[in-house]
């Protein structure tokens, strides 16, 4: 149908669509740089697609194909440091925290208590966003890829901390070793299907973890634990 | 014996991760940290091996009594026997 070159995480990607409605879905992400990577889209993608997905036969091949290409996007770009994390980054300033949890636990909830509670926060991205990972920083990218309230910024921010989060009657907060971050953050990220790309995406979060602070987060989802894990994870409030 | 295709470990915080990718997670959809003795033990299932190699590798790394590592091996096969990590 025809191409486009778009820029997700700091890398140039031209992408081969099908869909008429695929350059509206990555408006704001056009670049004129030379493409790093190229990502193509066939109809047995979609298929394929539909049928790996939960109750794929309601969605609109659309649909299909954006996650198609950000599956092919998030398996190719681990060569250039960059993860794809399921998760719902703040963004406060220049830096920014990842809330991860499976889906239907509250995410978005709590990110949404966060810009509530403290206005300066903003949803960077509120379902997908990327990660990459340098020596001795990590940065979070806003993405297309935005989640049902359709809430992203195309911009990035330094990553600071990460919480798991799990719904709870009280509200509690505490520091999360590195070893058993990895496991937690490993259930977060997109493993490529290929080994030797796996291997490299499993030597990003070794990184990750020895990077950026890991919390386990047990909220109620009122404001008081959005204050709670805004003290901690923002304000370096000691727990 | 060795691991099925698709296990992928790494050394993370003085400890082995491993994470069926691929195929292999169809096959067995599996996140799993491992101590010391029990990382040594399934890196060297990376090549085909028998048990007697795999204690005699065990003592080498981990100077541990036979006696030991005859136990180890067998805690370690038999947790990857039940998560169909093997390819024997």
């Amino acid at each position: 149908m025809g191409s486009i070159v778009c820029r997700f995480a700091d890398v140039a990607v031209k992408i081969e669509y099908l869909s008429e409605s695929f350059p509206t879905f990555v408006k704001g992400y056009e670049t004129d740089e030379t493409p790093l990577l190229s990502v193509g889209v066939s109809q047995t993608d979609i298929m394929e697609e539909r049928e790996r997905a939960k109750e794929g036969a309601r969605y609109s091949d659309g649909y299909l194909e954006r996650l198609v290409v950000l599956r092919k996007f998030a398996e190719k770009v681990v060569s250039y440091g960059v993860l794809l994390v399921h998760g719902s980054a703040v963004g406060e300033g220049d830096n920014a925290y990842l809330i991860t949890a499976p889906s239907g636990v509250g995410k978005s909830t709590h990110a949404r208590l966060w810009r509530e509670n403290f206005p300066e926060t903003y949803a960077l991205n509120d379902d997908k966003p990327f990660l990459r990972v340098t020596d001795g920083a990590v940065f979070v990218y806003g993405s297309p890829w935005n989640g049902k309230h359709h809430l992203s910024v195309n911009r990035s921010a330094c990553l600071k901390s990460i919480c798991f989060l799990k719904r709870g009657l009280e509200n509690s907060i505490v520091a999360v070793p590195q070893n058993e971050a990895t496991i937690s953050v490993l259930k977060a990220v997109y493993l490529p299907v290929k080994e030797e790309t796996a291997q490299t995406a499993l030597a990003l979060v070794g990184k990750l973890v020895n990077t950026v602070s890991c919390y386990s987060l047990q909220a109620n989802m009122l404001s008081e634990s959005a204050k709670l894990s805004h003290a901690v994870m923002a304000e370096g409030e000691k727990i | 014996m060795k691991l099925i295709k698709g296990l992928v470990l790494s050394e993370t915080s003085g400890e082995t991760v491993g994470v069926t990718v691929g195929e292999a997670r169809k096959r067995a959809n599996v996140m799993l940290r491992m101590n010391r003795t029990a990382g040594v033990v399934v890196r060297a299932l990376k090549e085909d091996r028998t048990e007697a190699e795999l204690i005699a590798i065990l003592q080498a790394e981990c100077s541990a009594s036979e006696e030991q590592a005859k136990n180890s091996v067998a805690n370690v096969l038999e947790t990857l026997r039940e998560r169909a990590l093997l390819d024997e």
